[in-house]
């Protein structure tokens, strides 16, 4: 189990709900913290407010990014993250409900690491998130700083899971 | 030159002779005339003759002494013997002297005359030994008879002592009658006269009387017939040579010898008379001797005073005509020497013998260099014959006269030369040279060649002039005719001459016209066609007439007065001339017609050569009509328009000045309107002149104003309607965003939790609860699968596409490798390569693929097996893909409805589908610039189409 958590921004709560479905599915046993808005996002990120404790609120070290959010859109809050120097090497993921060409475009402009379309079906977003998590979480390794101040430990190949 | 008449045969040249260094003549001037040679000839004669005499006297006397007969001894009574010897001597003597003339004179002759001559000199030398040694050697009584010696004594038949010594000088006198000394001396005279002197004593004692022998030396007398003898042979031996030593004096033709033939007689007698006559009047007792002597003195002093003054003034005259002579003759040379040309004088051998400064000049050589050399040496090789054939006519006594060749300088160049040849005679007559006149002639051929050259050169001139040239008298008769006139008539200049100009070449209509002006003419000299050109119809032999220009001028070089006519056929400037005629009539026409203000102006400038003003010089009448201005011709613009902008001025002077065309439009305020205008610059660069076409478009651009106008007017409501299309697509993109993201977000949740329930609450809710679920997540998943083909339907609208080549064949795998639905053994799928790649959309035309396919694979027969047959068929430059399937078919009527959105044909339910793909398949056919299509019948299966513009 690493220390480092996954950030879900998403304001629906059915949403949230399934992707926590999904994760247990996926038997994805990474802790998740949840942003409900754009703005909380952001000050989770920056440490503002109450999440300046980061032994409660850990700096992640992957975004699950929805679009469609109050206060501050998803590719505002993208943007901001890309502009942070510590924060700019952070993997984000979109996890968006359409793909539109223009967002599609607009969020690889700045500079982020994949993009999903959320299935309809549960089974579908099962798949998924397994997939994020092998892939992300198994395969990938993070970069060496800008992930906050912990420093990942990178993982061999015959990856234990956390 | 009256005194020279009686010096005939002296030739000036004789006296020219004695100027030059080198004489024709020996020391005692002789010309060699015909008056001497006969003198000579005489004198010869004379010689003979004296010579046979004196023979025949000492024959006879010899006889008489041998025949004893006292007759032939004295011939006279009272005159004493001459003797034997003298008799023997008078004959070797005569027989010597006749020998010695005898012609011609061998060398036996001579040697016997020497011999004779000799015994008389011997018998002389011997009887003068006797006198002077007083003994008797026998001699005398050589021829003696015997008794006659005996009887006498032998002095007596001794000659005197004075014969002895004539003997003497006589012998050696003959003997060397033939030498003379290197000087020219004849020593023989010098004997000969003194015998003479001897013989004359006694002659003239014989004559006054005086005792024989004077007593000087002999006793005893000469014999008067001895005496005569004496005379005779010297007189014969003298004038046996009569061109020797004093003889020549005498003989020669020269003031000497006729002076002394003249005064000889006189010298010989007047004194012997003179005496005699003193003498006989002594004798008669008219006074003494002194007082005889007295006027034999007297008188000869008179007499040879006056000799001797008429000598002296005959000289002086001979001499003043000598100096004249002499001095015309160093006239004559000086002119000789001045000469320009050569004078040249050589012998009959082709010696040179004189050459003057002229001849220096000419050939290089000195006088001192060439005279003795022969005349060849100037004559070059190849014309050295010509010197014989010189030569013998001069032998002829003919003159060369002008004979024009070529003779070679010292340098060896050529020069020509013009040669006049004349013999040179002597005072006889005979040639003995000859003088010759040389001019250079190059100078003179020069100018012949140069004057030959011009007169060919104007010769040519006539001939080569294309204009008839002709001269005609004042009778109009032809006098010259040049090859253009024999062109341009065909009349050669033979049958031309002499005809007259109106016979040959006026034709009938123009020849009262012609004598009109003739005629005029001749009767007051005033010709009204003299001097300018005209026009006049002229006539070819063959009779066609043709249009030339006529210019006849007045002649007065040449006499009579002659007139010159030159004519040019002018049939083709006449042609040309109307054809400008008409041009120009067009061109009127034009211009006064045309609806186009044309006019020509002249631009001004000032100072700076900015251009400020125009000036018109012809406007047309559409002119007036386009611009209004009235009278413009001659009018400056300002005058009319003083406001016109400046940019017409500048126009015009740039193309004034440039001479660049140019063509614009351009309002003109002050005269209302617009001009469209074309002008170019004409004439000459520095007339500036400037012709312009213009129209007044005023109409037209107020037209234009107004359609541009409006175009602006269209263009802002297409903007605004495009704008405002723009933002109804833009609210379309934002409400199938907001479908996408807010209708699917509900639909998610629900079809989600619907599966969550089943998964973990399936077995409490029983077979019949999971089985209604069940239905809950599949409507959920039809009405998601329903939005995202209204999303995809929409978003076809709004989007921007670029087309490109597709390979369809390798898009067609890709999306049979995709799907696992469309492999088998789910379906059978075949692809018909190749596939020809098309131009189109990559997604585009997978949506379609896809959509094709999976219809394909959806609509058969329960229970068989989907097959379809992919292949691509050229049509044009486009495209079609068939997709050909073995499904259900589809009838005629509802083929129609078939692509329209939402359409099911058969019951909802039968089988899945949302009824839009094909409706998408369209407008995804159509963004792409191509269409769809099907071909189906039920139950046999059907055949989509898909045709796009065909691929790179």
């Amino acid at each position: 189990m690493s220390r480092y958590p996954v950030l879900y921004v998403e304001d629906n709560a059915d949403d949230i709900l399934l992707l926590r479905h999904a994760f247990k599915r996926a038997d994805i046993l990474d802790p998740v913290q949840f942003a409900q808005d754009g703005q909380e996002a952001i000050d989770y990120l920056a440490g503002a407010g109450k999440f300046s404790d980061r032994k409660k609120y850990p700096i992640p070290r992957l975004v699950l990014l929805d679009l469609k959010l109050p206060k501050k859109t998803g590719i505002e809050v993208l943007q901001w993250i890309r502009e942070q120097p510590a924060l700019r090497k952070l993997p984000v993921i979109i996890l968006s409900a359409s793909a539109q060409k223009s967002d599609v475009s607009r969020c690889y402009e700045l500079g982020v690491n994949a993009f999903l379309v959320k299935p309809s079906s549960i089974d579908t977003l099962g798949d998924m998130c397994r997939a994020i998590q092998h892939f992300w979480l198994s395969y990938n390794v993070f970069p060496p700083e800008g992930s906050g101040a912990a420093e990942p430990i990178p993982k061999s190949e015959d990856s234990s899971s956390s | 030159m009256a005194c020279l008449e009686w010096l005939p045969g002296l030739n000036v040249l004789t006296v020219c002779g004695q100027m030059s260094q080198k004489s024709l003549i020996a020391e005692v001037p002789s010309a060699g005339g015909a008056a001497e040679r006969r003198r000579l000839a005489r004198c010869k004669f004379f010689a003979l003759g004296a010579a046979l005499s004196v023979l025949g006297l000492g024959v006879s006397v010899l006889g008489g002494w041998l025949f004893d007969i006292e007759l032939l001894k004295r011939v006279h009574p009272a005159w004493a013997t001459m003797k034997a010897n003298s008799a023997f001597c008078f004959i070797c003597a005569g027989f010597s002297l006749w020998l010695l003339n005898l012609k011609p004179a061998t060398e036996l002759k001579a040697r016997l005359a020497q011999a004779c001559a000799l015994a008389v000199t011997i018998v002389g030398l011997l009887t003068l030994a006797e006198y002077l040694s007083g003994r008797d050697l026998g001699i005398d009584q050589l021829f003696i008879r015997e008794h006659q010696a005996k009887a006498r004594a032998p002095i007596l038949f001794r000659m005197g002592v004075e014969t002895a010594l004539c003997f003497v000088f006589l012998g050696i006198a003959l003997v060397i009658l033939d030498v003379e000394t290197s000087r020219g001396r004849w020593p023989s005279q010098h004997l000969v006269l003194a015998s003479a002197c001897v013989t004359l004593l006694g002659f003239v004692g014989n004559f006054y009387g005086v005792a024989g022998g004077y007593g000087i030396v002999s006793r005893g007398s000469v014999a008067f017939h001895t005496l005569i003898a004496f005379f005779l042979l010297c007189l014969g031996i003298l004038l046996a040579r009569p061109d020797r030593g004093i003889m020549a004096n005498l003989s020669s033709d020269s003031i000497g010898g006729a002076l002394t033939r003249r005064l000889l007689p006189a010298a010989f007698l007047l004194p012997v008379l003179v005496g005699w006559l003193s003498l006989s009047g002594e004798q008669a007792g008219l006074y003494g001797s002194a007082a005889s002597s007295a006027l034999f003195a007297t008188s000869l002093l008179v007499v040879f005073g006056g000799l001797v003054s008429w000598t002296a003034h005959t000289l002086n005259r001979i001499e003043l005509e000598r100096w004249r002579t002499v001095e015309s003759n160093l006239q004559l040379a000086a002119i000789v020497e001045s000469s320009d040309d050569a004078i040249v004088s050589k012998n009959l051998d082709g010696i040179i013998t004189t050459w003057n400064q002229g001849a220096e000049r000419i050939f290089g050589y000195t006088a001192a260099e060439i005279v003795g050399q022969p005349i060849s040496i100037v004559i070059p090789p190849d014309r050295l014959s010509e010197e014989p054939e010189i030569l013998e006519r001069l032998k002829r006594g003919e003159r060369t006269e002008h004979f024009e060749t070529v003779r070679k300088r010292k340098d060896g160049t050529l020069v020509g030369v013009s040669l006049t040849i004349s013999p040179v005679k002597d005072s006889h007559g005979r040639i003995i040279g000859a003088s010759k006149i040389v001019r250079d002639i190059t100078e003179r051929k020069r100018a012949e060649e140069a004057l030959r050259r011009s007169e060919a050169h104007k010769t040519a001139i006539l001939q080569t002039a294309l204009d008839a040239i002709l001269a005609v008298d004042q009778t109009a008769t032809i006098r010259e005719w040049n090859r253009g006139a024999e062109t341009m008539f065909g009349y050669p200049k033979a049958e031309a001459l002499g005809r007259k100009m109106d016979e040959l070449i006026i034709p009938a209509e123009e020849s009262e016209y012609y004598h009109g002006a003739l005629v005029e003419y001749l009767a007051t000299g005033v010709g009204s066609l003299l001097g300018r050109p005209f026009e006049l119809t002229v006539m070819r032999r063959e009779g066609t007439k043709f249009y030339c220009e006529f210019a006849i001028t007045r002649n007065s070089w040449v006499e009579p007065t002659e007139y010159t006519c030159i004519i040019r056929d002018i049939t083709e400037r006449k042609r040309a001339e109307e054809a400008l005629r008409e041009s120009e009539e067009r061109y009127r026409m034009l211009f006064n017609s045309m609806d186009e203000g044309f006019c020509t102006i002249e631009v001004l400038f000032d100072r700076n050569q900015k251009p400020v003003d125009f000036r018109f010089l012809e406007v047309n009448p559409a002119f007036e009509k386009q611009t209004g201005i009235t009278e413009a011709k001659g009018k400056f613009i300002r005058q009319i328009a003083p406001n016109l902008e400046q940019h017409w001025f500048d126009i015009y002077g740039k193309i004034a000045l440039t001479g660049e065309p140019a063509r614009f439009d351009n309002p003109a305020k002050e005269l209302h309107g617009w001009y469209e205008v074309y002008a170019y610059r004409v004439g000459r660069p520095e007339n500036r002149h400037v012709a312009i076409f213009f129209n007044d478009i005023t109409a037209r651009k107020q037209m234009e104003d107004t359609l541009r106008k409006s175009e602006q007017t269209l263009e802002k409501t297409v903007a605004e309607r495009t704008a405002a299309l723009q933002a109804s697509v833009a609210e379309l993109e934002a409400f199938s965003y907001s479908l996408s993201h807010d209708m699917r977000a509900p639909l998610r949740a629900m079809r989600s939790f619907s599966q969550i329930v089943m998964a973990e609450y399936g077995e409490k809710l029983g077979a019949g609860g999971a089985e209604l679920l069940e239905k809950v997540a599949s409507a959920g998943g039809r009405l998601d699968r329903l939005i995202q083909d209204v999303l995809a339907f929409s978003q076809l609208a709004g989007q921007e596409i670029k087309l490109e080549t597709v390979e369809v064949e390798d898009l067609m795998r890709q999306v049979i490798h995709e799907r696992p639905e469309f492999q088998p053994p789910k379906a059978d799928i075949q692809i018909q390569s190749p596939l020809l790649p098309v131009k189109g959309h990559q997604a585009l035309l997978t949506q379609c693929v896809t959509n094709f396919l999976g219809n394909a694979v959806k609509f058969v027969d329960r229970g068989k097996q989907p097959r379809l047959i992919v292949r691509s068929e050229a049509l044009g430059d486009e495209v079609r893909l068939w997709f050909e399937d073995n499904g259900i078919g589809i009838a005629k009527h509802m083929q129609e409805r078939l692509f329209g959105i939402f359409q099911q044909l058969n019951r909802p339910g039968t089988y899945p589908g949302t009824g839009i793909g094909l409706a998408i398949v369209r407008k995804a056919a159509e963004r792409m610039k191509g269409r769809v299509g099907v071909e189906s019948e039920p139950g046999k299966g059907s055949r989509f189409w898909l045709q796009l513009p065909r691929g790179g």
